[in-house]
């Protein structure tokens, strides 16, 4: 899966290692990031001479990274504007989103990270990186593909729509089910 | 017409007079501030809430957004995570905004990033701070 993983820049050179470690856990479990842009934030931050990206291209990066996500972490141990704002785009997009916070840090946290109630957000405090990788390895294993159903549409001309019809008042089942267990006979045979 | 205000609901002590100044210019143009929380807010910081109250307050907040015409968010400073929250709601809602930062820290703001047809991006000091917000009212009264 492609995960777009942000935080605040403000914790960037503090908060380094725990950083590297959810991208570590992201990459381990198999995933990929829709935009690694923190090493390269930190050199900025580190060296003071690099010069930074503009903040068009940051939001643009960002929300392009969005669209090509099929998941969102975000350490929120540290609020900022910009992960405010990619979290409400995110879940508007309908991507889960795992909201991370330190747990020596939930006093300074604000009213809506702690109040959102969207059913695709998932908040998690850790007290150590165990904590921490644990927290995102549930995540990404929660909404990997491989253990949610999936929808697509079917269109189908007049007679087999009504052949499925009848088949599903007969056998009072839904016309999902009808076509799930031919499916499923298909396989068995194959 | 309904505005719904959106700002760091932190440090109210020192926020307060310019958050009083931005309701003051939009109560002087025939407008109504839709849930103002912001004198409520002074006193929050005193007080100890549980999980079910801050869920409230995020649904007034949502709430707030869905009925206002137009959205007012002073989003200066970095640690605004609910303002950058309701930003991109309204947006996503179809709302006009009004963002306003502080004019010496516009250059490093990521809503100064922010392309979206329904934003408006100020830098404000506090002389224009209420122009400001009358000729955004305007722009928008239908």
């Amino acid at each position: 899966m492609v995960i777009h993983f942000t935080s605040s820049l403000a914790n960037i050179i503090d908060d380094f290692e725990t950083l590297r470690r959810i991208i570590r856990v992201i990459h381990q479990t198999g995933n990929v990031l829709a935009r690694d842009w923190m090493e390269s934030q930190y050199q900025v931050d580190i060296s003071k001479t690099v010069k930074e990206l503009d903040p068009r291209q940051i939001y643009d990066l960002n929300i392009d990274a969005i669209e090509r996500a099929d998941l969102v972490i975000i350490e929120g141990s540290y609020k900022s504007f910009g992960s405010g704002f990619q979290a409400a785009t995110a879940l508007h997009r309908k991507k889960p989103v795992l909201f991370l916070v330190n747990s020596n840090r939930v006093a300074s946290e604000g009213k809506i990270s702690r109040g959102v109630n969207d059913p695709l957000l998932t908040r998690k405090e850790y007290a150590n990186h165990d904590d921490l990788d644990l927290a995102v390895k549930d995540f990404l294993e929660s909404n990997s593909i491989k253990t949610k159903d999936l929808r697509f549409n079917f269109v189908l001309d007049p007679h087999l729509y009504n052949h499925i019809r009848w088949k599903s008042f007969k056998t009072k089942k839904t016309k999902a089910e009808v076509v799930r267990e031919l499916l499923l006979e298909d396989m068995e045979r194959h | 017409m309904n505005i719904y205000f959106s700002a760091n609901a932190r440090d109210m002590e020192s926020s307060i007079d310019k958050y009083r100044l931005i309701i003051k210019a939009v109560r002087e143009s025939g407008n109504t501030v839709i849930h103002d929380w912001t004198e409520v807010a002074v006193f929050r910081g005193h007080m100890v809430l549980d999980k079910i109250r801050w869920q409230e307050l995020f649904r007034e907040a949502q709430m707030g957004i869905d009925n206002a015409a137009l959205v007012i968010a002073e989003v200066s400073g970095r640690n605004v995570f609910g303002v950058g929250y309701e930003v991109s709601s309204a947006l996503n809602k179809g709302k006009p905004v009004l963002a306003l930062v502080e004019k010496n820290q516009i250059d490093t703001s990521y809503i100064n990033g922010i392309v979206h047809p329904l934003l408006t991006v100020k830098s404000y000091s506090v002389r224009d701070l209420a122009k400001n917000v009358k000729a955004f009212i305007e722009a928008n009264e239908a």
